[in-house]
């Protein structure tokens, strides 16, 4: 039965050809799909970094806010004299630091102080 | 157009067709939904089923085309696995075997319809015989015999072992040469 079989597979092989129905119904569906990619296409483009970067105003926005971070850092490390000699006494003509403070700058802020 | 690309690989072809390239839509049907056709009608023995299988596979191919890795998967292999899963879908919703009068009958008048006969004929004594086989032998032979799969491509189609492919088609073809044995005359072949 072995050659019969062989020839069964052959007949099999060749049996079933795709009418022009069904090549036409995927060929519909693959454009269906090509015409969804390319509207969904455009906003998903370049990973999460490249929409991290843009939500923040590109590299140039970017370098802005590592600077602004960095500033910020320094002047709650420092004492506030530290930072008001670095600005030239600015701090202390405004009355917001006084050398003998215990908590300089920061009494105008407590109730019934002043300020 | 369709002439130059039709010298590309089918993973190249995905790509393009990614890229919004109708051609490679067109060369990719031509080449691979035989295929799929083939192997749904075989393992379900139902044209039209087999046909909505094809469809649901071929589509799911276009949908994957974004994520396509380059020199993965073979395509033709990436789309047998999605056959083999929906067809065995199919079979274990519904539980039924295939009969022998469910094959299409060749109109009569038409010219070599005696032999059309005699091959729809054995079309579905085959059908009906891998029907009754189970699910695993029954894709891995269609897939060696009839498909033309080398066993590691297979192994790959179904997520098994080449030993558990090999095993598979040996009992596979066995089993069928013995359920056909007793037809031989009845098929128009000489005892």
């Amino acid at each position: 039965m072995t050659h019969e079989l062989d020839d069964l597979f052959a007949a099999a092989r060749k049996a079933e050809a795709p009418g022009d129905d069904l090549v036409a119904r995927v060929l519909a569906d693959a454009a269906a799909v090509q015409a969804g990619a390319a509207t969904r296409a455009a906003p998903s483009g370049g990973g999460w970094m490249s929409g991290l970067m843009s939500g923040i105003g590109g590299w140039f926005g970017a370098g802005g806010l590592v600077a602004a971070t960095t500033a910020g850092l320094l002047i709650g490390f420092y004492a506030p004299d530290t930072v008001d000699t670095v600005l030239g006494g600015q701090l202390s003509e405004l009355g917001l630091v006084t050398q003998d403070d215990l908590m300089p700058g920061l009494a105008y802020l407590l109730p019934g102080e002043g300020g | 157009m369709d002439a130059d690309l039709d010298q590309l690989q089918d993973d190249a072809l995905m790509v393009l067709f990614a890229n919004g390239e109708p051609a490679a839509a067109r060369i990719l049907t031509a080449r691979l939904l035989p295929r799929a056709l083939s192997h749904a009608a075989r393992v379900l023995g139902d044209r039209a089923e087999a046909e909505d299988v094809a469809q649901e596979a071929m589509l799911r191919l276009w949908r994957a085309a974004a994520n396509w890795q380059s020199g993965g998967a073979k395509p033709s292999t990436w789309l047998y696995k999605v056959v083999a899963n929906l067809t065995v879908d199919r079979l274990r919703r519904s539980g039924r075997a295939v009969g022998l009068d469910e094959s299409a009958e060749p109109e009569d008048d038409r010219p070599g319809a005696e032999e059309q006969l005699v091959q729809a004929g054995r079309m579905a004594a085959l059908d009906a015989a891998l029907a009754r086989l189970p699910e695993r032998q029954r894709q891995a032979v269609v897939l060696r015999h009839i498909e033309g799969l080398a066993n590691p491509e297979i192994a790959d189609a179904l997520e098994i072992s080449v030993e558990a492919v090999e095993s598979l088609t040996a009992r596979g073809k066995r089993a069928l040469a013995q359920a056909l044995a007793g037809q031989k005359e009845a098929l128009g072949y000489d005892t």
